[in-house]
C-alpha cells in the first residue's frame, strides 16, 4: 500500500471512530488530563508555604475588591497613574523640546546654509521631515516612558485582573468584557498600545469590541491639545479665581465623555455589526507577587514603548514633508494648502469648525501631537496676522499662551471652535500608528475600516449638532 | 416564512421559484410525520407566499414527480421526501454551525437557518458537517438526517402527555412558534438536563430551579422518561446555586454550553470531579470568583447556570 492510500484510510478510520465517540469525546479527554495531572502532583510535589501566601493573598483581594474600598482604591491607583503622566512628562518634553527643536533644528538649518543647499531641499527635510519628527518624539516619548512602566508594574503586582474583576458588570451591560477596563486605561496612554493590549481578552467579539472603541481613550498625543484649549477658551469664561479649576474640569468632562463613548459605542457595536462574533467569559485572577521593578522598566520600555515611538515616527516623518510640500507648492498663485483650506472652509464653519482645522486634522493623521502645531502654522499662513511663526510648512508652537490665543481668534476663532476642537479632537479617526496597529491585530479590512471611518463620521454629527444649538443660543 | 420573504411579497419581488417549491416539500414532509394529511389550503395557511405562487409550485412538483394529487390530498414521492430530507439537514446543520462557531443568540438561529438551508450547496453542508465532528443533533435536540437521507425519529413524548410524577431527561425543545422558544428558553431549561415532575405540589425542577410551563410550552418539550433501574443522578445542581462557604464537586457541563465556551472551561479544569467553591464575588455582584484547583476563576452568572455540581458536606472533608 502507498503512502498516500495509507494516509487516506488512516484518515477515514479517524472519521469513523469519531462518529463512534460521539460528541462527549472532548469533555471525556480534558477530564482524564486533568485527573491526570492530578494525579502525578499529589505524587511529586511538594507544598511549602503555600498556606501563608494564600492568605495574604485572599487578604488583599478582600481589600481591592470590597464593596467599600474596592473602587475608590481603583480611582486613585488610576488617578495617580495620570496625574504622574501629565505632569511628570511635562519635564523631559520641555527638555527634549529645548534640544530638538531649538537648539538641533537652528543647528541644521544653519549647517544647511553654511552647506549652500537649495532652500527646497532644506525646507524639505529640516522644516517637513525632521521637524516633524523631533515633535513627534519630544511629545511622545516621556508620557510613554512614564506610563508604561507604571502600567506594567501594576499588571506585574496582580492587580489589574483586579480591576477587571470589580468593573465587569459595567462592561457586561454594554457588551464588553472586564478587561476592556485595562485596554481603555491603556489607551489614554496610547491608542497604538491600547489595541495591542487587548490581546489580553480572548473572546474574539469582545476583544473586537475592545480595538474598536479603543480611540475614544483620550490618549497622550490629545490630552495637550485639550488642556491648552481648555485653558485659552473654556478658562476663560470665568473670573480668574475659577480659571484653573473650570478648565480642567472641561479638560476630565471631555475624557469622561471619552469613557461614556466608549460604553455607548460597545453597546452599539455589540449588537449590530459584531452579532454573530463569537463571545466567551472568562478572567483568570494571579495570584499576587512581588514586582520585578527593573526587569519591567526594561521590558515595557522596548516592548510597549519604542515599538510605538518608532511605528509613530515612521509615519510622522513623511508627514511632515506633506505638510511642508502642500504649503510650498503652489497652483495658480496659491498654495495646495490653500486651496485645499478654500475647498474644506464652508464645511468646516459648518459644524464649527474650519478649513484650517480640517486640513490640519487630514495632514496630523500620523500623529494627533502636530495638530495644534500645524493648525498654528496654517493660521498664520492664511489669517491677517503677522509677527508669529516661522514661514510656510514649518510648524510651531508659542511659549505664551495669550499669543496663541491671539493666534487662534486671528483665524477666526471663537468659543464655539474651541469647544467643537476639542469635541472632535476626541472624536475623530485614530492616528495612522493605531489604524496600522489595528490592522495588524484583527487582520481585517472591514473591522479597520469600520474603526477608522466610524469615529469621524461620529464626530462630523456631533460638532454639527453642538454649532446648531450654539447658533441657536 | 420570515421577513424577508414576507417582504419579498409586499413589494412584488419575484422570490425564486425553488424556495417555494422546497418549502412546500418541507411543509408537507412535517405534515406527514405528524399524519396530518396535506392540500393546497393548509399549504396555503402556513406559507406566506401568494395563491398563484403556491399553485404554480405545487403544479411544477406534481409535474416532475415529486409529490402527487390523490383524493383532494398532496402526498410525498420518494423523489420529493429526499428533497425535502436534505433540505432539513441544511437546516438543522446549519443552526449546529450557527450554535457552536458563532455567537448569534439562541433565538436568532432557527430564523438564520430558514434562509440559509436554501442558499447552502450539499458540498457546503458536508463540509460544515465535517468541521463540526459529524454531529447527531442539532442545537435543540432534533436529530439531523445524514449524508446518505437517513433521518433518524427523534425518540420521547412531549411533556404535555406526561400525568404521572417521574424523572425525565429533556431530549427537544422545539424552535417554533418563536415566541413559545423564547418563553421556553427564558426560564432556563436547557437540553440534555434531568428533570424531576412532581403533580402532588404541581412542580417541574430541574437542578435545583423550579420552573412554570404554561399548555403550550408542555407541548413543545420533548422529553424521555427515566426508568428506576436506570441510575438517576440525584442533588445535581447548577454553581449559580452555590452560596459562599459552601463547597461542590463539580459533576459535568451542561450541554448548552458549547464552542469555544466548553472548551474554554474544559482546559481551566471545569472537569467532572474538580472540587470548587467560591473565593470572592464583585462589588457589583457579578461575576463571582471561584477557587478550583487552586486557581482563582471569575464567571460570569449566565455561565455559572451551565455548569453543573453536586454540594459536600463540610463535616466529610
Amino acid at each position: 500500500m502507498d503512502k498516500d492510500s495509507a494516509i487516506k484510510s488512516l484518515l477515514e478510520e479517524a472519521a469513523e471512530t469519531r462518529w463512534e465517540i460521539g460528541q462527549e469525546f472532548h469533555d471525556k479527554l480534558s477530564e482524564s488530563i486533568y485527573q491526570n495531572a492530578a494525579h502525578i502532583a499529589d505524587r511529586t510535589v511538594i507544598k511549602e508555604g503555600q498556606k501563608e501566601n494564600f492568605n495574604i493573598d485572599r487578604t488583599i483581594d478582600s481589600i481591592v475588591t470590597s464593596p467599600i474600598w474596592g473602587f475608590p482604591i481603583m480611582f486613585c491607583v488610576l488617578a495617580v497613574v495620570l496625574w504622574l503622566t501629565i505632569i511628570g512628562s511635562n519635564y523631559p518634553s520641555q527638555f527634549l523640546a529645548f534640544l530638538l527643536l531649538d537648539n538641533a533644528y537652528e543647528w541644521l538649518r544653519a549647517f544647511a546654509i553654511d552647506l549652500g543647499t537649495p532652500w527646497w531641499l532644506n525646507g524639505f527635510l529640516i522644516d517637513g521631515v525632521f521637524l516633524s519628527l523631533a515633535w513627534v518624539i519630544s511629545v511622545m516619548l516621556p508620557p510613554m516612558a512614564i506610563f508604561f512602566p507604571l502600567f506594567t508594574i501594576l499588571e506585574d503586582l496582580g492587580y489589574l485582573p483586579r480591576i477587571a474583576f470589580n468593573l465587569d458588570a459595567l462592561f457586561r451591560k454594554s457588551g464588553a468584557h472586564g478587561k476592556q477596563a485595562l485596554t481603555m486605561s491603556m489607551g489614554f496612554g496610547c491608542n497604538a498600545a491600547g489595541v495591542i493590549a487587548t490581546r489580553i481578552i480572548d473572546s474574539p467579539r469582545e476583544r473586537l469590541i475592545a480595538i474598536i472603541t479603543n480611540n475614544f481613550s483620550l490618549c497622550n498625543g490629545r490630552w495637550p491639545t485639550q488642556i491648552l484649549l481648555g485653558t485659552i477658551f473654556i478658562g476663560q469664561m470665568v473670573p480668574d479665581s475659577y480659571q484653573s479649576l473650570v478648565s480642567t474640569a472641561s479638560v476630565i468632562g471631555v475624557a469622561l465623555l471619552g469613557i461614556g463613548l466608549t460604553f455607548a459605542s460597545s453597546w452599539a457595536l455589540s449588537k449590530t455589526f459584531l452579532k454573530g462574533e463569537v463571545s466567551s467569559f472568562t478572567l483568570e485572577l494571579p495570584p499576587y507577587r512581588k514586582p520585578r521593578i527593573l526587569q519591567t522598566i526594561y521590558t515595557s520600555l522596548i516592548d510597549r514603548t519604542l515599538i510605538v515611538l518608532w511605528r509613530a515616527c515612521v509615519f510622522a516623518a513623511p508627514a511632515g514633508a506633506v505638510i511642508w510640500l502642500v504649503c510650498n507648492i503652489t497652483i495658480g498663485d496659491t498654495s495646495i494648502a490653500n486651496h485645499l483650506i478654500y475647498l474644506m472652509d464652508n464645511f468646516g464653519l459648518l459644524i464649527g469648525l474650519n478649513g484650517v482645522i480640517l486640513l490640519a486634522y487630514v495632514l496630523a493623521i500620523p500623529a494627533n501631537e502636530i495638530v495644534i502645531p500645524t493648525i498654528l502654522m496654517l493660521t498664520v499662513m492664511t489669517a491677517p496676522i503677522t509677527g508669529y511663526g516661522s514661514g510656510d510648512g514649518v510648524m510651531f508652537e508659542l511659549d505664551s499662551l495669550g499669543n496663541t490665543h491671539e493666534v487662534l481668534v486671528a483665524g477666526g476663532w471663537t468659543l464655539l471652535t474651541a469647544i467643537n476642537v476639542m469635541l472632535f479632537s476626541l472624536i475623530h479617526n485614530p492616528c495612522s500608528t493605531t489604524i496600522y496597529t489595528i490592522y495588524k491585530e484583527t487582520n481585517s479590512v472591514r473591522w479597520t475600516t469600520l474603526a477608522s471611518i466610524g469615529p469621524v463620521i461620529l464626530g462630523f454629527i456631533v460638532c454639527f449638532v453642538v454649532a446648531q444649538v450654539y447658533y441657536m443660543l | 416564512m420570515g421577513i424577508k420573504n414576507w417582504l419579498n411579497t409586499l413589494l412584488l419581488k419575484r422570490v425564486d421559484q425553488s424556495i417555494i417549491e422546497e418549502d412546500v416539500l418541507k411543509y408537507l414532509y412535517k405534515n406527514e410525520e405528524k399524519n396530518k394529511t396535506s392540500n393546497f389550503q393548509s399549504i396555503n395557511n402556513e406559507l406566506v407566499f401568494s395563491e398563484e405562487q403556491i399553485d404554480k409550485s405545487i403544479q411544477q412538483l406534481i409535474k416532475n414527480q415529486s409529490i402527487v394529487n390523490s383524493n383532494q390530498s398532496l402526498l410525498l414521492e420518494e423523489k420529493g421526501r429526499t428533497t425535502a430530507i436534505k433540505l432539513i439537514r441544511r437546516h438543522r446543520i446549519y443552526e449546529k454551525y450557527l450554535s457552536e462557531k458563532t455567537g448569534f443568540s439562541k433565538s436568532s438561529w432557527h430564523h438564520k437557518a430558514e434562509e440559509m438551508e436554501h442558499a447552502l450547496t450539499d458540498e457546503e453542508v458536508n463540509l460544515m458537517s465535517k468541521e463540526l465532528g459529524n454531529p447527531q443533533f442539532d442545537p435543540h435536540g432534533d436529530p439531523i438526517p445524514t449524508k446518505d437521507g437517513q433521518l433518524p425519529k427523534l425518540k420521547g413524548i412531549t411533556l404535555s402527555k406526561i400525568e404521572h410524577n417521574c424523572t425525565v431527561k429533556v431530549l427537544h425543545i422545539e424552535d417554533e412558534p418563536k415566541r413559545v422558544y423564547k418563553s421556553i428558553i427564558k426560564q432556563g431549561l436547557h437540553i440534555g438536563s434531568i428533570m424531576t415532575i412532581n403533580f402532588t405540589s404541581s412542580v417541574y425542577a430541574t437542578e435545583g430551579h423550579a420552573l412554570n410551563f404554561n399548555k403550550k410550552d408542555l407541548e413543545n418539550i420533548t422529553v424521555q422518561v427515566l426508568k428506576e433501574e436506570e441510575e438517576i443522578p440525584k442533588g445535581i445542581v447548577r454553581l449559580s446555586l452555590l452560596k459562599k462557604g459552601e463547597k461542590a464537586v463539580i459533576t459535568g457541563l451542561s450541554s448548552e454550553c458549547r464552542g469555544i465556551n466548553r472548551r474554554r472551561l474544559l482546559d481551566l479544569g471545569f472537569v467532572k470531579g474538580s472540587k470548587i467553591s467560591i473565593n470572592m464575588v464583585s462589588p457589583l455582584s457579578d461575576p463571582t470568583a471561584y477557587l478550583i484547583r487552586e486557581t482563582l476563576i471569575a464567571l460570569r452568572k449566565e455561565q455559572t447556570d451551565m455548569i453543573l455540581i453536586k454540594k459536600i458536606n463540610n463535616d466529610a472533608e
